[in-house]
């Protein structure tokens, strides 16, 4: 009597596991399908100095759309943007982005009033303002940014530019280089979603 | 029975915060893993006498002015050795990844040298995990001063060979190292000397004091020598950077700046006073795409 008591306890606690793994499993293959993903987005930054311009392009970034929350994440390796200049770019990644302490840069944001269904009925152009943080060279602050949707096909276009001041994320210039190198950098996004 | 339900709503409570807040969580496990090499071991392609690690980008063309002033200890009268001057004046080009190729002329002796050098290993971690960069460097030298004594010297006599394995490690961001072997062989072993190469193990390093200067030091010890007579070779300077320049200043027993001269022929005395002050200039172009 006793043993059988037992077991089926056994039975409602393995009852209670698969229904937890099923949720689990469930939970995270419907957060997925949710989600765009573009693994070779494109940065650019790009500074207007007295003595020189200066463009880096970065073609590895990492961008993430949640569609059912309207959710943004960006992520990049400092170590991807090049510089027409090699010896900028070492520059870039040894003096002023210090990319061995800080090996990266995300953006983690939520688009204001996005709704999936909106997607659908792109004829133009979309405009939302992107609000979260960027964290850039170990300093984190929170921004705005203004982000449009575009539509070709299946192809979903998402661009975002923006400037920012470097002196906000503590990247010294040295004041006998201040003519090379400007104190506000605009900032240019671009990715590209697949739309099932 | 409440326990389990319980369980089970935090669970599913939990899943839900973790499936919407970390996004970025989310896409970081994306990425495919990456090698991380280990770049700017050091900031110029010297140390200060000798190589470094360091091979620019495919496409850079650097322009080299290398100059040391006479001894210090050569008095008053010779502005401590201002008055006097010796110059090596040098384009190193590296046409593909890894590769370097140099040429230049010391007024030292009036020497011209070539020289290429290969990057065999590269520093990196992730994917790959390798500790230390590893260089091959080769050079000839060729001494084109005329001799103050009767015996002929063909084209053979004035040529000298370098071969160097180049060793170095970023030990942290602001340190590096580097062990040097060395082997050099002349074609003309004079009077005073008894041996035609020259053995040595220099080891050198770099300490970051902000992003932009570092102080450097090189010793390369002689294991075996061509003449008693010569001294080993030490220097302590300082690198500055500023944009597509690299200034380093330095103190050094010597006077060549090509290792068959500063390894194996020095004859100053660093402890003797015999030391020269000197700068090395690079300033690096652009060439093609990298």
């Amino acid at each position: 009597m006793l043993g059988r008591r037992r077991s089926k306890k056994q039975l409602i606690m393995k009852t209670t596991y698969l229904i937890i793994a099923s949720l689990l499993v469930s939970c995270s293959v419907f957060g997925q399908s949710k989600r765009l993903i573009d693994s070779k987005a494109f940065i650019r930054f790009f500074s207007e100095a007295p003595m020189e311009d200066i463009e880096a392009i970065n073609k590895e970034a990492l961008g993430a759309l949640d569609l059912e929350t309207g959710k943004v994440a960006v992520s990049m390796n400092m170590k991807d943007f090049h510089f027409e200049k090699s010896l900028m770019e070492e520059h870039f990644n040894e003096n002023y982005i210090e990319s061995e302490q800080y090996p990266k840069a995300t953006f983690s944001g939520l688009l204001k009033g996005f709704k999936a269904e909106d997607l659908k009925k792109i004829t133009d152009s979309l405009s939302y303002e992107a609000t979260g943080t960027l964290n850039l060279h170990g300093v984190s602050k929170e921004v705005k940014i203004p982000v449009v949707f575009t539509k070709s096909g299946n192809q979903l276009q998402v661009k975002a530019e923006f400037i920012i001041r470097i002196e906000e994320y503590e990247i010294e210039v040295p004041t006998m280089l201040i003519k090379n190198i400007a104190e506000e950098v605009l900032v240019t996004s671009k990715f590209s979603f697949t739309l099932k | 029975m409440k326990k389990t339900i319980l369980l089970l709503l935090l669970c599913y409570a939990f899943q839900g915060a973790y499936a919407q807040d970390d996004l970025l969580a989310a896409l970081e496990a994306e990425e495919e893993p990456q090698a991380n090499i280990v770049s700017s071991t050091f900031k110029g392609t010297r140390i200060i006498n000798g190589h470094s690690v360091e091979i620019r980008k495919p496409g850079t063309l650097e322009f080299l002015i290398s100059h040391r002033f006479g001894t210090l200890n050569s008095g008053g009268y010779n502005l401590w050795g201002l008055d006097q001057s010796n110059i090596r004046i040098a384009l190193e080009y590296v046409p593909l990844e890894r590769l370097m190729i140099g040429a230049g002329r010391s007024s030292f002796e009036k020497t011209y040298d070539g020289f290429a050098k290969i990057k065999l290993l590269q520093q990196q971690t992730g994917v790959k995990n390798i500790p230390v960069s590893m260089v091959w460097f080769s050079s000839v030298a060729l001494k084109t001063l005329k001799r103050f004594d009767t015996y002929e010297s063909d084209f053979d006599d004035k040529l000298a060979f370098t071969h160097q394995l180049l060793i170095g490690r970023k030990v942290t961001p602001a340190l590096s190292l580097q062990v040097t072997p060395s082997y050099i062989a002349y074609n003309l072993i004079e009077l005073n000397e008894t041996a035609g190469h020259v053995f040595a193990v220099g080891v050198g390093g770099r300490m970051k004091i902000s992003n932009r200067v570092t102080i450097n030091a090189e010793y390369f010890p002689q294991i075996s020598d061509k003449s008693p007579d010569y001294f080993n070779a030490f220097a302590v300077g300082v690198d500055i950077e500023t944009g597509g320049h690299v200034f380093q200043l330095q103190f050094t027993n010597a006077t060549s700046m090509l290792e068959k001269g500063f390894i194996g022929e020095n004859t100053n005395d660093f402890f003797n006073g015999d030391i020269h002050f000197g700068f090395n200039i690079s300033r690096a172009f652009q060439m093609s795409n990298h």
